[in-house]
């Protein structure tokens, strides 16, 4: 390398350094040291004692509002109602019980049934008599001699009086 | 000779450097007791280098100090979390860079949501101010175009290429800012001023060979 290139070199150096180069500022760090908020501990500022403070607070919540539903202490509210006077003396003399018959007492109410609900029934009582089962169509036996030549073949009229109906319809006003 | 990116520190340094500094271990005993004033001390000493730390990353000097003072706050409010006291330096480097970043990356979604341009779109500022005796050899038609070039670069190369011209670290250190290995981050540097020559031939100011 020439010497173009040494002053070249040495002008890139001179200039960067140019670059970076900061005034002097004597009470700067008196500043930012007067401007520190106040310090406390490191362990305060980290997570891990945060998470282990939160962690045992849920913990202590969490075992005193589960607590009461636990078997345990089931247990322990049994014994407590067990060891009352009352319940006591109702175990310890049982030949003192009275049995006592609760009247059964009997609330009876009348339910409207709703007008709008119209149900179709069968009043059999208003009905018609059965009629009787009509006789059966016999017809004799038929000669072809007795049959007309060329007249026609008239045969009776059925009639029938007085056809009873079957049950009427009873609708519930 | 590969000059792989102005004054870096001798990479061969002992990386433990700190940890023969009783003093600064001493002050990161005062400050996690919650004492401001060793806190300002420890900011004192490393308060320069963090600014161009900053500065590398957004290319304002405002912005630069606002976020040395959120990486301040972030520093005082974790200094717990510091395993080795005597590797405060890079810790609280690596927090300056990651505050930076999350400046850059807000301040440029901002702008670009508004359509203004960012500050690295921008012109770098020029300090013309207090030139030394080398830098007048500098014409300034040649340092408006290297801030150019370098301002051009890709980020991936200018961030590593900055860092390293400060001085102030050593390629490990810059290695553990932008999470890369040391290999990468001596070939960005590398990359990077071949591509500042490149550009520069190209402008009519390189090597006239």
């Amino acid at each position: 390398m020439n010497a173009t290139g040494d002053r070249l070199d040495d002008a890139i150096d001179q200039v960067a350094q140019r670059l970076i180069r900061v005034a002097e500022d004597d009470t700067l760090a008196a500043r930012i040291a007067n401007a520190l908020p106040d310090r406390s501990p490191w362990l305060l500022h980290s997570w891990i004692p945060r998470l282990a403070i939160t962690a045992m607070l849920a913990a202590g919540l969490s075992y005193v509002v589960l607590r009461p539903f636990s078997d345990r202490s089931t247990d322990v509210l049994r014994s407590a109602v067990l060891s009352s006077p009352a319940v006591e003396l109702a175990t310890a003399a049982p030949e003192h019980r009275t049995i006592v018959e609760v009247p059964l007492i009997v609330h009876r109410t009348t339910v409207e049934r709703s007008s709008n609900v119209r149900r179709t029934t069968e009043d059999f009582d208003r009905s018609l008599a059965a009629i009787a089962a009509p006789l059966p169509l016999a017809l004799g036996a038929v000669e072809p001699s007795d049959l007309p030549g060329q007249s026609p073949l008239i045969v009776a009229p059925l009639a029938i009086a007085d056809l009873p109906l079957t049950a009427e319809n009873n609708v519930p006003r | 000779m590969i000059r792989s990116g102005g004054p870096v520190k001798d990479a061969a340094a002992p990386s433990k450097g700190e940890a023969a500094n009783p003093e600064l271990v001493r002050l990161v005993a005062l400050a996690r007791t919650g004492d401001r004033a060793a806190f300002g001390r420890l900011l004192e000493d490393h308060l320069t280098a963090a600014r161009r730390v900053a500065l590398a990353a957004v290319g304002q000097a405002m912005d630069a100090d606002e976020a040395v003072q959120d990486a301040s706050v972030a520093a005082w409010t974790r200094l717990d979390a510091l395993q080795d006291p005597a590797a405060f330096r890079g810790w609280f480097m690596r927090i300056v860079w990651r505050k930076a970043l999350d400046r850059r990356r807000s301040l440029r979604s901002w702008l670009d949501r508004f359509g203004v341009s960012s500050p690295e779109d921008r012109p770098m500022e020029f300090s013309a101010a207090d030139p030394s005796p080398d830098a007048l050899l500098i014409s300034r038609e040649l340092e408006v175009a290297i801030r150019q070039v370098v301002k051009a670069l890709p980020r991936k190369l200018r961030d590593p290429f900055l860092l390293a011209a400060s001085g102030d670290h050593r390629y490990e250190d810059i290695a553990a800012m932008l999470s890369v290995p040391i290999g990468t981050v001596k070939w960005r540097i590398s990359e990077a001023r071949r591509m500042i020559r490149m550009k520069l031939e190209r402008l009519g100011h390189g090597d006239p060979r």
